[in-house]
């Protein structure tokens, strides 16, 4: 896919998207075409121009954050979140996780329903996104110290 | 056998720091609120403390599961902190919620906060997010 195509399908997300009252078909569309993207993007994602690049980060958080309906939220969501599994961008996946994003629906969304490709990826990435967080853990001793100083 | 209790670490980086500005809040004087912020850790390490006898505590009672969350069950202590310097008030009631593992022994501290911070509870997003993060230690434990 071309920079150029990836251009023009980004126009057309955010066309269906940033309506002021966006239709349900126009959003489902939109899910479609940003999910076609998300399995473009990992090829061609290091020869994106920055500004493009930029737009893209902007327009997932933009149309995955509230207040948006929550099924988009879901699908969005998710299609973002295979975006960052594809193009290996665990810190970024770290931020999404550590913002609140949907991240627990859309583990839960690919575990059922997507490709077993795809919970691979997403596995391997939740794994290494997860060790930070389960070596942060505090056992209660450690916490106690911590909190009382001692 | 006593159960294994963890905390995340959430709960010293940003619940009690919120319990901390509810608290200087509510009351005037700095020296107050530092006394009184030192007897509430007290009081919550201590609580947390008695988890390693297990999760069925006194003031426990389960607590309902935000939708699509992992599957493990959560309850919440509710008490009152006993500090003479703080206001009657919602900076009163303080909530300490955490996930049971139960088939592993073990007790995950998610949240603690009291109703100043909170009016019922955390948001569903928070709470599955840190449910996602008990439950991963839960099956690395597992494993």
């Amino acid at each position: 896919m071309s920079t150029a195509a990836i251009a023009v399908e980004l126009q057309e997300i955010q066309r269906l998207t940033q309506k002021r009252k966006p239709s349900k078909r126009g959003l489902e569309a939109a899910v479609r075409a940003f999910t076609h993207l998300a399995r473009e993007l990992p090829a061609v994602w290091d020869e994106l121009p920055e500004d493009l690049r930029r737009m893209l980060v902007d327009l997932a958080y933009g149309i995955a954050e509230p207040p948006e309906p929550p099924f988009l939220q879901g699908f969005l969501g998710k299609a973002y979140a295979v975006w960052m599994v594809l193009t290996g961008r665990t810190r970024e996946i770290a931020t999404l996780y550590e913002a609140g994003m949907e991240f627990a629906d859309v583990v839960l969304a690919l575990s059922e329903r997507e490709s077993a490709e795809l919970q691979e990826a997403l596995g391997e990435r939740l794994k290494e996104l997860t060790k930070g967080k389960r070596e942060g853990l505090l056992s209660y001793e450690a916490f106690a110290d911590r909190v009382l100083g001692r | 056998m006593s159960w294994v209790v963890e905390v995340l670490p959430e709960v010293v980086e940003d619940d009690l720091p919120a319990i901390e500005r509810s608290f200087k809040k509510a009351l005037k004087s700095k020296r107050a609120a530092k006394r009184a912020f030192q007897a509430a850790k007290e009081e919550i390490v201590a609580r947390i403390g008695q988890l390693r006898s297990g999760p069925n505590q006194p003031q426990a009672t389960p607590e309902p599961r935000p939708a699509n969350a992992p599957d493990l069950a959560l309850w919440k202590i509710r008490f009152r902190f006993k500090i003479s310097e703080l206001p009657q008030g919602t900076v009163n009631f303080c909530r300490v919620m955490y996930a049971v593992a139960e088939d592993v022994r073990a007790i995950v501290v998610i949240f603690v906060y009291t109703h100043a911070e909170y009016s019922s509870r955390p948001d569903d997003r928070e709470l599955r997010r840190r449910l996602l993060a008990a439950q991963e230690w839960a099956r690395e434990r597992r494993s």
